[in-house]
């Protein structure tokens, strides 16, 4: 079956290693096989892309030299590396002079950029290398009468050109996986907006404005949870909601993909992390498995 | 491509080699029936082949035109009786062009006549075999909104008023054959095939609407009161599925305010159509003067990047639209058209340019404006004559400036919107201009 | 560091063909930017021009444009992108909006312009090389144990120091021009 390194980014091993590990699990049950990629460095997403487009190749640049000493393609987990890896890529495979550029400065490691792995969003390892008949047969816990609206995150499916993923204004595939598991895939207003995350280094308000606008969106359709495939979406989704004046009630639980599927497939909650989210997903499990 | 003076054995050479005194025109709109009248006013023979079971193709579907506000069908009607009386058209419909072969002056073709088991010669168009028919099917020329029987015309003025019948919705109960008194109805009818001979062909295929639920940002498909502009024109006209009353498809209420949004299928990269689609300002605006004059107290707001308002009389009806009817031009493209859930109103997410304002405006219904697209089986229509279609799918003709009606294949003229997209007066004066050509080859270039 | 007050700026022509157009449109991601027709797809589609009032995507092409280069380069609209780009999947024209403003900060952060938080975080990123070392804690480190997880993250710190060396530095700055 599939291999692929694993590339987290910064943020998950941190911030939501709940996700890092539920994506091994579930990945392993559904037979690929992971590697950790050791010795990575940050992608460079948001920050140094803005400053310094050099630099910002030579970082991802990096990691996808790395990548090529373990001969796998790259299995990203996170929406920014996914988008950012993919970008560069893109760069270096029509931009010679760049490729040579971050080739020099690749070559005292050892590391060369050849171009010969792809980059994966695990949305894509899920849709194009396992496959949805695959996961149907996998299922042995399906949910019942659970209602989850899915968000896919800006750098995952656009610019579609160069990630290729999923429509960009229609995308399809958290949802179709959320019906293979049994529960109901909701559709809502503003579905492909941004959850806010990369303004809150500008404008903390700003950016907790835009997450409660999706939160309030997808209120407006009566779900039990929310099903992200990116990380920094995933802890601004659920951050918003500790803002002023939110009750604990109202809040809707935010889990990844991975932790969503998880159960549904046989795997008991505590190996997916669920306890690590900070709003208890538990309605959203109570019809399959005790949490 | 001029054509030198010729001589008189020259002209004595050609009438002993037998240019047919025959034209094929394939399409029955209105540049295509301009076509055929002018051949056939001149004494040769056309003969007129549409695919639909009645010639009027997009025109009858209008409620009014552009900038007159004339009554379409009105002004239409007329031509669809005298090209049905004039005795050098033979009308083909209900029909396809199957093949071409030979070259001009002698070009054989091969046409399809398909059954509509109801004999054109005995069926006096009364209606009886359809009061009786039991089984209704959405009516392709309401573009869906409304119902017609198996057995159908698609509108009181089809031309020919031959009935037909949609054999995949029948259910050969029979009650169509025991209603006609003149035993029209013959329902082992099959398929005939008519081979001719023809001097010239002219293509006049007309257009299509670009599919607007690939936009899905705009709702339409996902929204019932979202539509798009030739079901308004059914939902306006007199003879349509509401009878001439504006009201929401959701529940039957009257919009008291309409947006309509421009632009959509037409200068978009993303959806491989960059040009301009010429038309759609043009009817947008008419569209929206016939809905406050539908409803005077309705607003009717318009969202454009640019008013292309080319044409005699198009800028001073824009400002017609604007001064008079009380039509609002709002400076911003559409966004988002998103349905409030609670409000059931419609919401055009916009920036108004003009003050650097995004914002929200509701509306109880939105008419999308598309750019008109070649036909769907253009492609291959044209491949079994030897031409091909441009990236953007139209007829590839001669020369742009001195051969604007003139394919690439000596013999063969192209007219209205199978060239690309124009209204009605230019594809009448491009019809005429085919008809001109077809008939220089006809008249083996000289009189007689 | 707010949008200053909008006044003549010297040297700028007001016209679409503007040097500074030009400087943008010599970028890789800025090259369409003159097919802008300002139509406004683009800030209707923006959720950060939704929660602010000073943010108006189209605006900021608009002034790149007409050549008010010191007003686009010493603000810090071009930095509040989020880069989520549904403008650029919407635009008609094909014009890159994230990608332009990319162009923009790249050329503000050679001459110096850029914001704190963004500064902080890169020079935190250069020293580590990522980004949360700090935040990296024993906790943590016994949560991801008790997840199944290697303890250790191994990240590379050696890398960044040559691309602080050769893009950061002063000396380095004209190979950064090189195309």
């Amino acid at each position: 079956m599939k291999e692929f390194v694993l590339y987290t980014g910064c943020t998950a091993p941190v911030r939501l290693p709940q996700y890092e590990a539920s994506v091994k699990v579930v990945l392993d049950k559904l037979g690929v096989k992971i590697v950790d990629m050791k010795g990575a460095n940050c992608c460079g997403a948001q920050y140094v892309e803005s400053v310094n487009r050099h630099a910002f190749a030579a970082m991802s640049g990096r990691i996808l030299a790395l990548a090529e000493t373990y001969d796998r393609d790259i299995l990203a987990i996170c929406g920014a590396c996914s988008g950012s890896l993919k970008w560069i890529k893109h760069s270096l495979d029509n931009d010679w002079k760049l490729k040579d550029e971050v080739n020099r400065i690749l070559a005292d490691e050892g590391l060369e950029y050849t171009g010969k792995i792809q980059v994966k969003h695990l949305l894509q390892v899920f849709h194009e290398d396992i496959g949805y008949d695959a996961i149907k047969e996998a299922i042995v816990k399906p949910y019942s009468a659970v209602r989850l609206a899915a968000h896919y995150g800006c750098h995952v499916t656009r610019p579609f050109d160069i990630v290729k993923v999923d429509d960009p204004e229609n995308p399809t595939i958290i949802d179709h996986l959320i019906e293979i598991a049994g529960a109901t895939a909701v559709d809502y207003t503003g579905k492909t907006r941004c959850c806010g995350g990369p303004m809150l280094a500008m404008d903390q308000e700003v950016a907790t404005k835009i997450g409660m606008d999706k939160i309030r969106n997808i209120r407006a359709e009566n779900v039990d949870g929310i099903v992200t495939a990116c990380v920094f979406c995933d802890i601004q989704l659920t951050q918003v909601q500790f803002g002023e004046g939110a009750q604990d009630e109202s809040r809707i639980p935010v889990l990844t993909l991975p932790q969503f599927l998880g159960p549904a497939l046989g795997i008991e909650p505590s190996r997916l992390g669920i306890g690590y989210n900070k709003i208890s997903p538990s309605r959203v499990f109570a019809s399959v498995v005790e949490v | 491509m001029m054509m030198p003076a010729r001589t008189k054995s020259q002209k004595q050479a050609t009438a002993t080699k037998k240019v047919s005194q025959n034209a094929l025109v394939v399409g029955g709109g209105v540049a295509g029936m301009q076509a055929a009248l002018d051949i056939a006013n001149q004494g040769f023979k056309v003969y007129l082949v549409e695919k639909s079971p009645s010639i009027g193709g997009r025109m009858a579907m209008l409620d009014k035109t552009f900038p007159t506000l004339d009554c379409s069908a009105c002004i239409l009607t007329p031509r669809l009786s005298e090209v049905a009386r004039h005795p050098g058209i033979k009308l083909l419909t209900y029909s396809d062009l199957e093949s071409v072969s030979g070259k001009a002056g002698s070009f054989r073709v091969r046409v399809i006549k398909r059954a509509r088991y109801v004999k054109e010669e005995l069926c006096a168009g009364c209606g009886e075999c359809s009061k009786e028919c039991p089984v209704e099917v959405p009516n392709e020329f309401d573009w869906g909104l409304g119902f017609r029987k198996a057995i159908y015309v698609g509108f009181p003025q089809s031309t020919p008023s031959t009935y037909t019948i949609d054999m995949e919705s029948c259910i050969k109960c029979k009650r169509c054959e025991r209603a006609c008194e003149r035993k029209a109805i013959d329902l082992e009818m099959e398929d005939e095939r008519l081979e001719f001979d023809v001097g010239a062909i002219i293509i006049a295929t007309g257009y299509r609407l670009f599919d607007v639920a690939r936009y899905y940002r705009l709702g339409y498909g996902r929204i019932p009161d979202v539509i798009h502009a030739m079901e308004y024109e059914r939902l306006i006209n007199a003879a349509g599925p509401t009878h001439g009353h504006l009201v929401r498809l959701s529940d039957g209420r009257i919009p008291q305010s309409i947006g309509f949004v421009q632009c959509v299928g037409a200068r978009d990269v993303t959806k491989d159509v960059p040009y301009c689609s010429r038309v759609c300002c043009m009817y947008g605006i008419k569209n929206a003067v016939m809905a406050k004059e539908h409803n005077p107290d309705a607003d009717a707001t318009i969202y454009y990047a640019d008013i292309r308002a080319f044409g005699k009389g198009f800028e001073e009806f824009y400002e017609m639209a604007r001064s008079r009817f009380g039509v609002k031009f709002f400076r911003g493209r559409a966004a988002e058209v998103r349905r409030d859930s609670r409000t059931g109103k419609l919401v055009v997410r916009v920036e108004d340019t003009e003050k650097a304002q995004p914002q929200d405006v509701e509306h109880d219904m939105i008419v999308i404006c598309p750019g008109i697209q070649p036909p769907e089986d253009l492609a291959k229509i044209v491949e079994k004559m030897g031409i091909s279609v441009t990236t953007d799918g139209y007829v590839d003709v001669a020369n742009r400036y001195f051969g604007p009606v003139d394919t690439k294949v000596p013999g063969i003229f192209v007219c209205g919107c199978a060239d690309g997209p124009k209204d009605i007066p230019d594809s009448v004066t491009e019809g005429s201009a085919a008809a001109m050509k077809a008939t220089i080859i006809l008249s083996g270039g000289g009189a007689a | 560091m707010s949008e200053p007050e909008h006044g003549p700026e010297k040297d700028v022509e007001y016209h679409p063909n503007s040097r500074f157009s030009q400087e943008i449109a010599a970028e890789p991601g800025g090259e369409y930017i003159r097919k802008c027709i300002q139509c406004g797809l683009c800030t209707a589609s923006c959720m950060v021009a939704n929660y602010t009032d000073k943010y108006r995507p189209r605006r900021i092409i608009q002034k790149i444009l007409l050549g008010e280069r010191e007003q686009v380069l010493a603000s810090e609209l071009p930095w509040l992108c989020m880069t989520c780009r549904l403008c650029e999947e919407r635009c008609q024209e094909g014009v890159s909006l994230a990608e332009i403003f990319h162009v923009v900060r790249d050329i503000a952060a050679r001459e110096g312009r850029v914001p704190k938080v963004f500064k902080d975080t890169v020079n935190q990123v250069l020293k580590d090389g990522w980004l949360l070392k700090d935040a990296f804690s024993d906790f943590i480190q016994d949560d991801r144990t008790d997840l199944g997880l290697n303890p250790e993250v191994n990240f590379d710190g050696e890398f960044v120091k040559k691309v602080k060396k050769r893009y950061f530095e002063q000396g380095d700055k004209e190979e950064v021009k090189d195309e």
